[in-house]
């Protein structure tokens, strides 16, 4: 019976191809941004804004507040503007050898004005207040680093996590969804849960993306909640013929697949307790040819030592030199010089 | 609780589930917590008479006893003041290695500062249908750094267990670095088992909301030939024997279209690499998911759902093409019927043959109460084996 070709999507010997085509579509790209109509359509990000150095005027004794005003009475901390800068800039930037990234002017943009990067803007759906957390908790608490920051690294957002780590311990009766999120809530599923998510909360949890991005899942499922799904909710595809005989085809394929539910010895333990398909009735009967199934060599029917390794023919194999270990490739060796036929079956079922 | 009748024209089989899901305390909040889940499953007609090839085995009704029992959690926590140190004795799922490997030991979990975590384990792995642990343990630890959005892993993991191949002992070694940025999340890790690289798997999930649109790529590539002996690292290997040396491409994305519609989508392939071989449980393949989902047409109460899946590989190509739809009757109360279709092409050794398995079938599911719902199924289902009739019927109570 002739084997049916493998299956090649890539050819992997021949990677001149495909760098080839890596560098062509590279070109295309760079040619195809470059035209105008390009650019009207996708038109070029503005510049980033300029590094801002903290250290430099904490360490002459100046405070959060001095510059954001709002950090102790407003929602918003604010940012200074450029008049507001002069009041001491006036002087100091009319220095002769002062180098301009240390001047107002290095900071302002096309309209005059200081353009200051916004890192930690939280989105529109966050409540939160500035003015309800001075006095109770320093600015250093959760810009951390923040003084002594001379060149203005991307913090980002506050991580939820550090706000519930503080509410936990400072105001435990402020733990509640409601208390930071306008809309958001344990009983309204994230953006991210729609229908693919099913697919993909596994690796997402499992891989630590939960603290890359705070979305503790915790928030709202209980602890056990993966077990109790993953072990009571099969697929759609487990039904009876996918039990009795399918199975073994898609695991052969992608057993990781059937690791997701199946952590343990689940398939040597029913395999050896249960009858397979081909054992009917007449299976044992003394004209029968099930005999061939395992003692012919045409690999009809892998694991018959799963359940026979008792038999006499199997209980008399001699064991492997002391030096074998059970993980070696027995194949890499024994493929060639074999003294019996090769049932497909795992050399160590016999030779212990 | 559920019910579940089975029957062909010859056999039948009528069982009873009861699944027990409990925790106690809030992780987020208390010292103390505990979780337990448990299932306890009776055979109810009594185990079979025949010989052979029976259609209804399973591993719980070839236990010839009447009932069975499973504990997959049983673990308690204690967290001292200010969270930084945890610790979970009991039954537990150690669910963040590249392997989730079950145990009954004993977790310490230190938090240092906001930015690092370390962790030690030690304990028994936990094998449901072994009838000894006599000679397993496992034990290892984890070390985390927490930058701003990201996480950046070492893992180790030491197994000893003693199966039907004899005694064996593995060592894990993974690192791992996730970073996100906007709404990408990258994952990268890279594991060696025995002093030898183990796979290397790299992850890219993009969620954007207002797009409607979430996609996943994943790659991973399997340096060597895995025959990991020990249940724990490899559950499959004392059947499924080694696992080949390959490279897996994968691509999911989801994309909505306004309230209507909803097209999933996913692309895999796989290919030897390293002088990989074909062997009966190790293919190369390629797979197609295509699942369209309509809500809301052409009533607001209805939803459509389609699935055609297809696998293509050089050893067994199969399709399933399934479809169904609910129907929202009354806010507590959903009417959903479905069908699919399956045919597996399977190059055997003495030939090729074509297998069609069709299924129809009809559920309803009511809520009673505020935590209180009941669902009825029937499915009739015909393939080559013969017909098959499964009704089941389930109660659910949450408090």
């Amino acid at each position: 019976m002739p084997s049916r070709p493998r299956v090649r999507w890539i050819s992997w010997r021949h990677p001149g191809l495909a760098i080839v085509t890596v560098c062509l579509v590279a070109g295309l790209a760079v040619v195809v941004s470059s035209c105008s109509l390009f650019q009207a359509i996708f038109p070029p990000a503005a510049p980033p804004p300029r590094p801002f150095n903290h250290e430099a005027h904490t360490v002459r004794g100046i405070s959060c507040v001095d510059c954001h005003e709002g950090a102790e009475k407003e929602a918003k901390a604010g940012m200074p503007s450029k008049a507001f800068c002069m009041n001491c800039h006036e002087e100091i930037d009319k220095e002769k050898d002062k180098p301009l990234e240390k001047k107002v002017a290095w900071f302002l943009d096309e309209t005059g004005e200081p353009r200051w990067a916004d890192f930690g803007r939280q989105k529109d759906e966050i409540k939160f207040s500035h003015a309800a957390h001075a006095g109770k908790t320093a600015c250093a608490a959760c810009h951390e680093g923040m003084d002594k920051d001379t060149g203005l690294v991307s913090h980002g957002p506050q991580r939820m996590t550090s706000c519930i780590s503080c509410h936990q311990q400072k105001a435990p009766a402020k733990a509640e969804c409601s208390v930071c999120h306008k809309t958001l809530d344990t009983k309204q599923k994230p953006e991210n849960h729609f229908q693919l998510w099913t697919k993909m909360h596994g690796s997402c949890a499992r891989a630590g993306a939960e603290a890359a991005t705070a979305n503790t899942c915790s928030l709202c499922h209980q602890q056990n909640a993966c077990t109790t799904c993953h072990q009571t909710v099969p697929p759609d595809d487990h039904n009876n013929f996918w039990r009795i005989k399918s199975h073994g085809f898609e695991a052969g394929l992608d057993r990781s697949r059937c690791s997701t539910c199946h952590t343990t010895d689940y398939c040597t333990a029913c395999h050896k307790v249960t009858a397979p398909l081909s054992h009917g009735a007449g299976w044992n009967a003394p004209r029968n040819d099930h005999c061939k199934n395992c003692h012919v060599p045409v690999q009809t029917s892998p694991n018959c030592a799963l359940c026979h390794r008792d038999g006499a023919p199997h209980l008399t194999s001699p064991p492997k030199p002391s030096w074998h270990t059970a993980s070696m490739n027995c194949s890499s060796c024994h493929s060639v010089s074999l003294k019996h036929f090769n049932p497909g079956d795992n050399c160590n079922f016999c030779h212990k | 609780m559920s019910y579940r009748y089975r029957a062909t024209s010859t056999e039948s089989d009528t069982d009873l589930y009861e699944i027990l899901s409990l925790t106690y305390g809030n992780s987020d909040r208390d010292p103390v917590t505990a979780a337990l889940m448990a299932r306890l499953a009776e055979d109810l007609d009594g185990n079979r008479k025949v010989q052979g090839f029976y259609p209804f085995d399973s591993v719980d009704d070839a236990r010839r006893s009447f009932a069975t029992q499973r504990l997959y959690l049983a673990y308690l926590d204690f967290r001292t003041t200010g969270r930084e140190l945890t610790l979970r004795g009991g039954r537990q799922i150690l669910d963040e290695f590249p392997e989730a490997v079950s145990m009954d030991g004993g977790l310490a979990r230190l938090q240092i500062g906001p930015r690092v975590v370390v962790s030690a384990f030690g304990g028994i792995p936990l094998n449901l249908f072994e009838a000894s642990p006599s000679g397993d343990a496992m034990y290892g630890g984890s070390a985390e750094w927490l930058p701003d959005r990201g996480r950046y892993r070492f893992e180790y993991l030491h197994v000893r267990d003693d199966n039907v191949f004899g005694l064996h002992k593995d060592d894990l070694l993974a690192w791992s670095i996730d970073e996100s940025w906007g709404p990408f999340n990258v994952h990268a890790r890279y594991a060696m088992l025995e002093g030898e690289s183990r796979d290397l798997v790299g992850r890219l999930t993009g969620s954007i909301p207002d797009a409607e649109f979430l996609f996943q790529a994943q790659v991973t590539y399997v340096f060597h030939r895995i025959e990991a002996l020990s249940y724990p690292l490899d559950p499959y290997a004392s059947f499924m024997m080694d696992l080949q040396p390959y490279l897996d491409v994968s691509l999911r994305a989801s994309k909505g279209f306004g309230e209507i519609v909803t097209l999933d989508a996913l692309f895999t392939a796989r290919q030897f690499v390293h002088n990989g071989v074909e062997t009966t449980y190790n293919h190369e393949f390629k797979r197609f998911e295509l699942s369209p989902t309509i809500r809301k047409w052409p009533l607001e109460d209805l939803t459509l759902r389609i699935s055609a899946d297809y696998w293509n590989s050089s050893g067994n190509d199969f399709w399933t093409v399934s479809g169904d739809v609910s129907w929202a009757l009354h806010r507590d109360i959903t009417l959903w019927a479905g069908s699919s279709y399956a045919l597996y092409s399977v190059d055997a050794f003495t030939g090729e043959e074509h297998e069609r398995v069709r299924t129809y079938s009809i559920g309803l599911k009511i809520k009673v109460s505020k935590g209180s719902s009941m669902d009825a199924r029937f499915m009739l289902e015909d393939n080559s084996i013969g017909t098959f009739r499964v009704f089941e019927f389930g109660f659910r109570h949450a408090f």
